[in-house]
């Protein structure tokens, strides 16, 4: 995975959405985000909700001992995340180091989608926060940038 | 005395000694400059002896109406207490005799100049007032008194601090330690560095009365940090042996409790009682809400670099609930485990990350697996702090001051003996 790929496409994305402030409807939708939003619902809906509203009772493990796919909208906390984060997560999967079982819970993408295509992902579910939420995101992965940045 | 004649003589505070000394010199022809910084008068009107006593006596006459030997005659009844209204009249019987036995006294004497401000010497015949209206003035005197008061103070022995005092016997609030692996303990008394030869005391940063300096953390960097309600946070520096305030982009005061990251020298934590968590990746330069943190208020914060977290490591918060954890992204926080109480203390091993301790109602907690499950720990003493030394590992604080460690057999034993 090229990581310095990530930051170059969201320099111009982030823009696009800021300037409307609440996430466009479907008829105007930036390119980036209906094809984010198409393979959304063909690979993570059925997990993580249609509305990206996560499991029912995310925030326990559930009778398996893992914990249940999270929102991704305002009510979750895939905004805390920079751009870098999200991607490896997409791309790797992620299991959560206190659930019982050894499996990858969130299975890894890489092999399914392209970098492109995880990043059109990002760019959907970005739509699904509040602007307060967009802001910090966006501090998170300058900051996280500079953090990874050769001085 | 003819000597007296025409000196001009400064003195400085209004109390009862003051008072005295201006009047005398005034009655034998002497010119006054009475300077006070605050408000005119001794302790035992303004903040002493008046006000608790006529609040005494107002419990007092409370009381008997509730519960006297002629309850039998005169019937009792549980009065209604109105505190505020006690309070006015309280000071406005403190003012009524301010006037009469200071300022009245003061206004009608021509040869006493009073002003409001700090004196500060300059040499032994000037000293310097700054005002508190603004500005500065100059006072020339023959003669000056210094009739601010006393306060006690601890005189300048060598090998004082490490006798036997009233100290010990305070509890440990917090401890950690400095680059060489020294504990730092604080105590009621103040903060002390203690290693096994020596032991010195780090005056605390400057700050109000009702500061209660309760929380340390240990940087990436070895550097300490300070923090308390009432007190914010402070960064010491050991080079220059000076506080730096770290506030000024905090909204108020209130910490409860600070942390610093595990990794990342700049990156501090601290919470903010109803308001919430802050977090500062700039050495405490500025400070932003990141969270509103977990139900309960938090009373003990801990950054661990436990691996497994989605970012850079893990968040411990005690609460009056018990431990809870997040990843350091704030993600959300949730029980670590099924530990219930008042968590007063924690701290974890860095040379392995998943021991986690806890201390809860004085009792010593350990979790070897990220806080997953719990252990109590048998100690002979009520915990009131932990850090984690280079020398000692765990190293405990007790209520009664005491500082303790385990041996290679795993007895607590009292640290530098």
């Amino acid at each position: 995975m090229n990581k310095w790929f990530v930051p170059l496409v969201l320099l111009v994305a982030p823009a696009l959405l800021m300037a409307g402030g609440a996430p466009p409807n479907s008829d105007s939708l930036p390119t980036e985000v209906a094809k984010g939003r198409q393979i959304y619902e063909q690979y993570c809906a059925a997990c993580h909700g249609w509305q990206g509203e996560g499991a029912a009772n995310w925030n326990k493990p559930d009778e398996k001992g893992e914990m249940p796919p999270p929102p991704h909208d305002e009510t979750g906390h895939t905004w805390r995340h920079s751009d870098a984060m999200l991607f490896r997560m997409i791309a790797e999967g992620w299991r959560h180091p206190f659930n019982k079982t050894d499996r990858l819970a969130m299975p890894a993408f890489e092999d399914t989608l392209t970098d492109e295509e995880i990043q059109w992902v990002i760019e959907y579910l970005r739509t699904l926060w509040t602007d307060d939420q967009r802001r910090y995101q966006q501090n998170e992965s300058q900051d996280i940038n500079q953090a990874e940045s050769p001085s | 005395m003819n000597s007296d004649k025409n000196l001009h003589i400064a003195v400085i505070g209004s109390g009862g000694a003051a008072m005295a000394a201006a009047l005398k010199a005034a009655e034998r022809g002497a010119r006054i400059t009475l300077i006070e910084r605050g408000i005119i008068g001794g302790t035992c009107v303004n903040t002493g002896c008046v006000p608790s006593k006529i609040m005494s006596r107002a419990a007092h006459i409370a009381h008997l109406r509730t519960e006297s030997p002629f309850d039998g005659g005169v019937s009792a009844q549980i009065p209604k207490v109105d505190r505020a209204k006690l309070l006015q009249q309280q000071q406005t019987r403190v003012e009524e005799l301010r006037d009469a036995k200071y300022e009245g006294i003061l206004r009608d004497q021509t040869a006493i100049t009073v002003l409001n401000g700090e004196a500060r010497f300059v040499d032994a015949n000037n000293l310097v007032v700054q005002l508190n209206e603004g500005g500065e003035q100059n006072v020339h005197f023959d003669r000056a008194f210094i009739g601010t008061g006393a306060r006690p103070a601890e005189p300048s022995i060598p090998g004082l601090v490490q006798a036997e005092s009233a100290n010990d016997a305070q509890a440990v609030k917090a401890l950690a330690t400095d680059s060489s692996g020294a504990l730092l303990v604080l105590r009621d008394s103040g903060l002390l560095v203690l290693d096994d030869k020596t032991a010195a005391d780090i005056p605390l940063p400057p700050s109000d009365s009702g500061a209660q300096p309760r929380s340390m953390a240990k940087g990436a960097d070895e550097r300490l940090y300070l923090a308390g309600p009432g007190l914010g946070i402070w960064r010491y520096e050991y080079a220059s042996e000076r506080w730096h305030s770290l506030n000024d982009t905090l909204p108020d005061l209130g910490i409860t409790a600070i942390a610093a990251h595990a990794t990342q020298p700049e990156t501090l934590y601290a919470y903010l009682g109803e308001g919430g968590m802050f977090r500062s990746r700039d050495g405490g330069g500025e400070w932003v809400k990141v969270d509103g943190g977990p139900r309960e208020p938090v009373q003990a914060f801990l950054h661990s670099d436990m691996p497994g977290s989605m970012e850079s490591g893990w968040l411990f918060a005690g609460t009056t609930r018990g431990v809870a954890r997040s990843m350091d992204c704030f993600c959300f926080w949730g029980d670590a485990g099924e530990l219930r109480g008042a968590v007063t203390a924690i701290d974890y091993d860095p040379s392995a990350p998943e021991n986690v301790y806890a201390v809860i109602e004085g009792q010593l907690h350990h979790s070897s697996d990220g806080g997953e499950t719990w252990v109590g720990l048998e100690i002979p003493q009520a915990i009131t702090a932990l850090t984690f030394s280079p020398k000692e590992g765990l190293v405990v604080g007790t209520e009664n001051g005491d500082l303790l460690s385990r041996n290679a057999s795993g007895e607590w034993v009292p640290v530098h003996e």
